[in-house]
This record gives C-alpha cells, sequence and structure tokens, in this order.
C-alpha cells in the first residue's frame, strides 16, 4: 500500500513539475505572432536584412530578434505600438539561439518591431563545379537557416529573398516547398509558414533551411548559343541534302 | 529462335520520314536556343527552363530519327550536364537505377528461356493453341497481359514477364524489328494494355492508391477497391478494345498466319507437328520453368516477402536473383555469350529517363502543370466542359511527367482545388483523374514498360508517340460519355 502511494505521489511531482516548467518557460519567453525576414540586395554581394516581428513582450518586458547571422550589423530598429528603452540591444539567449533583446516601456502591451540589418558577403560564396566534375562557372550558394527557439512556436513565419538585379536562381537544393517571384527588377525566393487551426506555422524547434545557387544572367552566352545553333542547322541542312534525294 | 535485337537500320524511309530526319537536327537546335535563351519564367529556376529546353530538342530528336535514338539520348546526357539542368552525378547515376537494372535482367531471362528451347515450347504452344491468326495472337496476349494484372501488382513486373512471350510470339509470325507492323502493334499495345489495364485495378500501382490517400485527406471520402473496379473497369475495357481497333487501322499487320504456315498448305498442324517433335521437357527446360515460376512467384507474394523470408525482396532485385541463377554452375543454363543485351537501347533508355528525371527534379513539370490550371479561368464554366479541360489536362500531363508519384501529388490536390473552387462535388472530378495516373503511353521514358518493350527495337519513338495519342484522346472522350453514363449510375458525377 506505502509503495502504491509512493508511486503515484513521484508521478503527481513528476507531471507537477513539467507542467510547472512550462508555465515559467512561457512567461519567460515573449510571444510570436509573426516574423518576417527578407534579404534585400544592396549590391551583387551585400544584403540588407529586413526583420519585422510582432511579439508581446517576456514578464521582464523583453523583446527579442535572432541573430541568426553573426555578421550581420545591427543599423536600425523601430519599434510601434509600443516603445523601446534603448536602441541599444542587450545580448541574451533563448535556449542555445543568440538573440538581441530590447527591453520595452510597458510589457502589457504587443510590439511591432522593425530591424534592419547589414549583412556582408549573403550573395558571394562562390559555387563553380567541383575538380574533376562538369558544372557553370560565375555561380554564387545562398544559404540560411531559421530555428524556432521559443516554446510556443511562432504563428507565422515569412522568408523572402530577393536576388541582385540581373541574377536568377539556378537550382534550389533546400526548402523543397517554396514560392519564385519578382519584385521590380528582382527575382526573389518565399518561404511561408502560416499557421492554421491552432498550430503554429513554425514550431519549437522546427527550422527552414534555404539553400540555393544563383547566376547572372548572361547576354553573350546566349549570342553565342544562338550561333553555334544556327551554325548547327546550317550545316545539316546543307550537307544533309543527299539523304532526301535518296 | 533467337532475341531479336537489330535496330530500326535497313528500312525503306517514306517520303515523310525522309523530311523528318533531315529537319530533325536543324529543328531539335533552334528549339533548343530558342527556349534556352529566353527569358526564364518567373515561377521556374533557371534548372528547370534548361530540362524543359533540352527534353523538347530531344524529343525532336526521338520523333524525326535524324539521329539513332542511343546519339540522341547520348546528346541529351551532355545538354543535361552542361546546361545545369540535372548534375552531372545524377545524371549519370540514371545508368544504375533500377530500372536499366530490370532491363538488364530481363533480356537475361529471355536469352535463358530462349537457349534452353523453353521459349520456342511456349511459343509454338501459344501460337498453334490460341494464335491461329495474327489477330487472334493480338487478342490473347491482350488478355493475358490483362489477367496478369490481378496477380502481379507491378507494371514493370508485368513487363518484364510478358517481354519473352511478346518477342516469341513476334517471331512466329516472322516479324522483323522495325520492319514488321505486326511487331511494332505487339509491343506498342503490350505497353499499353499494361498501363491501361493498371488503371482498373486500384493496387495495380502505388500512386492510384496515393491517389485514394489524397481524396481521403482532402474530401474525407474513401474509395474502395470495389468502388475503383466498378467505376474504372469499363472505362479501361473500352479503351483497350480503342487500343486494338487503332492499332489495326494504323499499324494493319502484313502477317495473318504463322510464318510457318505461309510455307505449307497446313502450317498450324506443322506447328503442332514441331511441339511434339519437341518431345517431352527437357531438364534444362525445367530448370529454367523453375526458375520463371520462383520470379512470377517471387513478383506476386511481394506483400508477403517479410512474413515468409522475414525480410522484402524488391522488384528489381527479385529479376537480378532470376538473372543470376541462370548463369550459377548447376543450375545455371546459359554463358555470357548466349546473352543478348541491346546495349544501344539501353544507353537510349538511361539518356532518356534522365530528361524526364530532369523535368521533375528541376520542379518543371510541376510548373508546367500549375500553369496549364492557373491560366484557365475553370470556376465560371458549365461542370462538363470543366470535366472534359481537367481530365484532357490529368491524361496529358503525363508528358513532361516521368514520375506518377510526382504527377499524382500535384494533380489531384489540384484538381480538387478546382472542384471546390467550382462548387461541385470533388469526387466527380478527382476520381476520373485518378483514372488518368497510369496513361503515360507516348513517350518510352515515361515509365518502365514502355522502356521494356522499346527496347526490343520493334517500333520508333513516332509510331508510339502517334499511336498513343490517338489512344489517349480516344480514352478521353469514353471517360467524357462516362460522366454522362456509367459515373451518373454509380452515383460518382
Amino acid at each position: 500500500m506505502f509503495k502504491k502511494i509512493k508511486v503515484i505521489l513521484l508521478m503527481a511531482i513528476f507531471i507537477l513539475s513539467v507542467a510547472l516548467t512550462s508555465v515559467l518557460y512561457a512567461a519567460q519567453n515573449p510571444d510570436f505572432k509573426s516574423y518576417k525576414e527578407v534579404f534585400l540586395p544592396i549590391n551583387e554581394k551585400d544584403a540588407k536584412l529586413t526583420i519585422t516581428a510582432e511579439e508581446v513582450p517576456d514578464a521582464a518586458g523583453y523583446v527579442y530578434l535572432f541573430s541568426t547571422i553573426k555578421e550581420a550589423k545591427l543599423e536600425e530598429v523601430q519599434a510601434e505600438e509600443n516603445v523601446l528603452v534603448n536602441n541599444t540591444p542587450e545580448k541574451k539567449k533563448i535556449g542555445s539561439v543568440d538573440c538581441l533583446a530590447f527591453k520595452v516601456l510597458d510589457k502589457e502591451r504587443p510590439v511591432k518591431l522593425k530591424a534592419t540589418f547589414l549583412v556582408p558577403d549573403f550573395y558571394s560564396i562562390k559555387n563553380d563545379a567541383a575538380e574533376k566534375s562538369t558544372g557553370p562557372g560565375g555561380t554564387y550558394r545562398v544559404s540560411y537557416s531559421f530555428t524556432c527557439p521559443v516554446a510556443s512556436g511562432i504563428e507565422t513565419y515569412s522568408l523572402k529573398i530577393l536576388l541582385p538585379e540581373n541574377y536568377e536562381i539556378l537550382t534550389v537544393a533546400a526548402p523543397k516547398s517554396y514560392e519564385l517571384g519578382v519584385e521590380g527588377k528582382n527575382r526573389y525566393m518565399l518561404v511561408n509558414m502560416k499557421g492554421k487551426e491552432g498550430k503554429k506555422g513554425l514550431g519549437f524547434a522546427k527550422s527552414v533551411e534555404v539553400d540555393f545557387v544563383i547566376k547572372k544572367e548572361n547576354v553573350t552566352k546566349n549570342i553565342l548559343i544562338w550561333i553555334a545553333s544556327l551554325g548547327i542547322a546550317t550545316t545539316f541542312l546543307v550537307f544533309n541534302r543527299k539523304q532526301l534525294a535518296k | 529462335m533467337n532475341i531479336p535485337t537489330a535496330r530500326m537500320e535497313g528500312k525503306e524511309k517514306t517520303n515523310f520520314e525522309k523530311w523528318l530526319s533531315y529537319l530533325g537536327v536543324p529543328i531539335a537546335a533552334i528549339v533548343f536556343a530558342l527556349l534556352f535563351t529566353m527569358r526564364t519564367p518567373t515561377e521556374l529556376t533557371l534548372q528547370g527552363k534548361s530540362a524543359i529546353a533540352v527534353f523538347l530538342a530531344v524529343f525532336v530528336l526521338w520523333v524525326s530519327q535524324a539521329v539513332p535514338t542511343f546519339v540522341s539520348s547520348l546528346i541529351a546526357i551532355v545538354l543535361l550536364t552542361l546546361t545545369s539542368a540535372w548534375d552531372e552525378k545524377s545524371v549519370l547515376g540514371v545508368f544504375g537505377y533500377d530500372v536499366i537494372w530490370l532491363m538488364i535482367s530481363a533480356f537475361i531471362i529471355t536469352s535463358g528461356m530462349t537457349k534452353t528451347g523453353l521459349a520456342n515450347r511456349v511459343a509454338l504452344w501459344l501460337v498453334s493453341t490460341f494464335g491461329k491468326t495474327a489477330r487472334l495472337a493480338l487478342i490473347s496476349l491482350i488478355i493475358v497481359n490483362f489477367v496478369i494484372a490481378f496477380i502481379v501488382p507491378s507494371t514493370t513486373a508485368r513487363a518484364a514477364l510478358m517481354l519473352p512471350i511478346a518477342l516469341l510470339v513476334a517471331q512466329a509470325y516472322g516479324a522483323q524489328p522495325g520492319k514488321s507492323n505486326f511487331g511494332k502493334l505487339i509491343m506498342i499495345q503490350e505497353l499499353q494494355v499494361n498501363n491501361i489495364s493498371t488503371s482498373a485495378i486500384l493496387t495495380a500501382t502505388a500512386p492510384q492508391i496515393m491517389a485514394v490517400g489524397l481524396i481521403k485527406d482532402l474530401t474525407g471520402y474513401n474509395v474502395s477497391w470495389s468502388e475503383w473496379f466498378i467505376a474504372s473497369l469499363p472505362v479501361a475495357l473500352c479503351t483497350m478494345i480503342i487500343s486494338y481497333l487503332v492499332g489495326l487501322m494504323i499499324f494493319e499487320p502484313e502477317v495473318s498466319v504463322p510464318v510457318m504456315e505461309d510455307r505449307g498448305n497446313d502450317g498450324i498442324g506443322k506447328l503442332k507437328e514441331q511441339l511434339r517433335k519437341m518431345g517431352p521437357m527437357t531438364k534444362e527446360e525445367k530448370k529454367a520453368l523453375f526458375i520463371f515460376c520462383l520470379t512470377v512467384f517471387l513478383w506476386a507474394t511481394d506483400k508477403w516477402h517479410v512474413q515468409m523470408f522475414g525480410f522484402k525482396i524488391s522488384l528489381v532485385m527479385v529479376a537480378i536473383i532470376s538473372a543470376t541463377l541462370f548463369y550459377l554452375p548447376f543450375i545455371g543454363l546459359i554463358s555470357w555469350k548466349d546473352t543478348k543485351i541491346p546495349w544501344d537501347l539501353m544507353i537510349f533508355s538511361a539518356g532518356a529517363y534522365a530528361v524526364g528525371m530532369a523535368l521533375d527534379k528541376s520542379g518543371a513539370a510541376a510548373w508546367a502543370l500549375k500553369a496549364v490550371f492557373g491560366s484557365l479561368d475553370l470556376g465560371k464554366i458549365g461542370f462538363f466542359p470543366l470535366y472534359m479541360i481537367v481530365i484532357f489536362i490529368a491524361i496529358f500531363s503525363h508528358l513532361v511527367f516521368t514520375s506518377k508519384t510526382v504527377r499524382t501529388a500535384i494533380l489531384i490536390p489540384a484538381v480538387i482545388g478546382i472542384a471546390n473552387a467550382a462548387g461541385i462535388n470533388p469526387i466527380a472530378l478527382a476520381l476520373p483523374a485518378s483514372f488518368t495516373i497510369a496513361d503515360s503511353i507516348t513517350l518510352p521514358p515515361h515509365c518502365k514498360p514502355n522502356l521494356i518493350f522499346y527496347s526490343t527495337g520493334y517500333f520508333n519513338v513516332l509510331d508510339q508517340f502517334f499511336y498513343g495519342m490517338i489512344v489517349l484522346i480516344g480514352k478521353w472522350l469514353l471517360l467524357g460519355i462516362a460522366s454522362l453514363t456509367w459515373f451518373k449510375i454509380i452515383g460518382i458525377c
């Protein structure tokens, strides 16, 4: 009998501690309604990353942006619907993910935080064919990864990567589902993770991986292809006439 | 009897074919340049655009026969790699795909059956019993192909099974590869019936099961095996009849009786006499029969392999096991010298399959299908026109897809979405669209059975394309008629 009571008590303690941890964790962490990242090219190498996050501050009155790229330099930050105490962020961690934390004046009010970062060499990682293999030159690899570190997940996450002018996507290794389009003179890839029916768009510890190769449009190459194709066509038409006479 | 592996050489070309052949390379070159240098559509990658350019250029070469088909495949392999339509490792890796191994194994099995005389015995029996005329031979092969669809749940395995029988019946009628209309008919009808009979049986190919799963997930309606069978069988049977009749019209057989019969007054009697002269089955024939039966048994029982052996043997591995048995000492029946494998067509198959895979992997096929659906304002038209447009797209979407699975995954949700937007019962569109999943009969690389029968060398790409398109138009009209009659009676439409 005593043994049974002991087991029941232990189980109750375990369940309570798990539940309490979750509640405490949720209170300590911000609640994200949306998290939108847009990479816009400044030139053929560098990008400007604009993050727009709609979130409810945590118990300590902090709102967060995730430092997914170490080399990114914060240029500007703005807050709507609330006031930032200081525009200089504090470096914190949620789980193992580095964050930039901004203290807000009213910790009860949601914030729409908009920050811009300079991301050097975002479009300039060379991806030419490996030695002893066939493949095009003048290609660059664009890769980015975002993992949701907050326990409550993110309701809507979107990532848009615009390419430098005259560049186009050659191949896509990841993700599996994406949209391609054009905005002005820039082609882009869009990954949209919208929540539906109570399910978060991006759950806790879920990742969005983007990995693709870009290439500059090449008018000279197109001219050469036309010359070669017309040359082949003419040669066959002229020298293959005997075939008709057979 | 020897396995015919000769290609289309030596055949007298018609004027139309001469012109096609003359213009093939110039047209292919211009098609390639035009597509490759055009601005990439915004929703497509450069890889996708390149894959489309290579596919269409090579398609022109296949159809025009301007260069031997294996050369067109080599061109495709080079172009795919140079244009980045698919990476070099993947393109070259196609030669290691199961379809190539399956074809090699099928030819080894056929060689073994021929060397031992078993194939001769089967062919003599088949022709003297059922194939007294060319038409009867065609009908009996169609029936055999349809019946085994219930036993062997794989289009590819069925094709490999039917290959030696079809080859030997063709030989019994003296059909020469590339020259004989009867040979063309046998081989193309075999691949057509293989695919069409599949559409009648839900479990005959995995993508059909996937389609039913998607219908259930997206509409909540569970299509049972019998519902599928009842709805699809009349359409499949009528399509097979159309295939048979259209075939006779396009490729009128040059023979009406087996070749031996032409040489004497009582040909069938002579065939029977020859069969009698063969005497009882030899030890070698019994061994070959055992290997053949073992192959059929393993293919037919793949669902229960784990229970029987504790592991599963794939379709291709069964074929390789059988091929190995033919070579093994003590058991074995043939040497490498006896093996006749058409390597030129293996190269063709690898290149053609690579082009198809590039279309799938680059997203070009999915883009093309979405672009077609997206460009049509289907919500504002009535049910019947909408039904006919959707079914037309569903049937002919196989032209850009090699993978039935990928096609199903894109097609069925899109069709259900259209039905919902138009406010009609999604089953009325999605189920008939699912009956078209196995309709990949127009080009060799569209599915494995096509490649297996193409590898016999009896027909060219243009023959298959032209015949296949007419049959599919017939099936489209049949599905249209079914929507007004049969599908209404059974409550689908």
